[in-house]
């Protein structure tokens, strides 16, 4: 039991005791940022949404709501704030095409040893098939397979069906896997 | 019957969400067991790679495709505008200032014959009488051919 609520705190569902601002801010920022910059591809623009998000926390915060879930609200939020920005940006993207990565970036080595496993071209592939993936797609991916969410938690947080999310969730894997195989 | 699990199946197991007949498959095929632990090991490594990995910045360009159409767009419609402009003849100004014609000024300038006798008209001396008398509206009774003349007054 102790060991399951520390494995919930962990994965930011449940924030025992937790409830100042500035303790929030030091164990969901960096993971907020990263969700961003999953959803948007572009460290600037996340940078700017999670700044949207924390001021949300922070507004959110004056109100005393012991037994709120601050780890799953942020990435809630944080997934609704990325799908406006993307919206709003929309043009930019139409008219931009992502098609390089920055080789430095990729060619830098995972910090655990599962990473580790991968090569450079691996990595290049994942993140290039990641970079191509629709935007439900990799909302979806992002929070069943990097945040850890079941299917239901995932369908709470877009608003969505859980038979759609699946349906998104599997295209997406078989995107990703066949981005994965190839030329191996 | 012993058909192999689709990857959907697979996915599906993965979730813990199997059919009964994809449940008894799997209790008994030692391949879609396999094939269910690669899924598993690569969704690990790219969940990994994405939680983990040093995100790549992605090099944005305009893209050709989107670009192409609209620089073709732009060149047509300016080619158009100065085939428009430039290929139009310029008008002499008299021209332009003149008052336009009717077909009634037209007709009249066809057929007025008031200043006939001032217009220098080159015409031989054999048919001097003939091109008089039609002026007139006449008829010609000069001919040396009287048959050709009965209707001379």
């Amino acid at each position: 039991m102790v060991a399951a609520a520390l494995t919930m705190a962990h994965r930011g569902f449940v924030d025992p005791g937790v409830l100042d601002y500035d303790d929030l801010y030091r164990a969901h920022h960096a993971r907020v940022l990263r969700v961003c910059r999953l959803l948007l591809g572009d460290p600037d623009e996340a940078e700017d949404v999670g700044q949207e998000v924390f001021v949300k926390l922070f507004r959110a915060c004056q109100t005393p709501r012991p037994d709120m879930a601050w780890g799953p609200w942020l990435t809630r939020v944080a997934a609704h704030a990325c799908r406006d920005r993307r919206r709003s940006r929309w043009w930019r993207r139409w008219w931009m095409a992502a098609d390089e990565l920055d080789e430095g970036a990729v060619a830098a080595p995972g910090r655990t040893p599962e990473g580790e496993v991968l090569g450079a071209e691996q990595r290049r592939r994942i993140w290039r098939a990641f970079d191509r993936l629709a935007t439900r797609q990799r909302e979806v991916f992002v929070l069943r397979h990097v945040e850890g969410w079941s299917t239901q938690d995932v369908a709470d947080a877009l608003g969505l069906e859980t038979g759609s999310v699946k349906r998104h969730l599997f295209r997406a894997v078989r995107h990703m896997r066949a981005a994965l195989s190839e030329g191996s | 019957m012993n058909r192999h699990l689709g990857e959907r199946a697979l996915l599906r197991a993965l979730e813990g969400e199997s059919r009964a007949r994809e449940r008894e498959h799997l209790a008994s095929c030692a391949t879609c067991v396999g094939r269910r632990a690669q899924l598993a090991l690569e969704l690990r490594r790219i969940g990994t790679e994405l939680r983990e990995g040093p995100a790549p910045r992605l090099i944005e360009r305009p893209s050709a495709i989107r670009w192409m159409p609209a620089v073709l767009g732009a060149g047509a419609a300016a080619g158009l505008l100065v085939w428009t402009v430039l290929g139009r003849a310029p008008i002499p100004a008299q021209v332009a200032d003149a008052e336009p014609l009717s077909l009634d000024n037209v007709t009249a300038a066809l057929f007025a014959t008031d200043e006939i006798d001032d217009v220098a008209m080159p015409v031989r001396g054999s048919e001097f009488v003939e091109v008089q008398a039609a002026l007139r509206g006449e008829w010609p009774c000069a001919s040396p051919d009287p048959w050709l003349d009965r209707d001379c007054s």
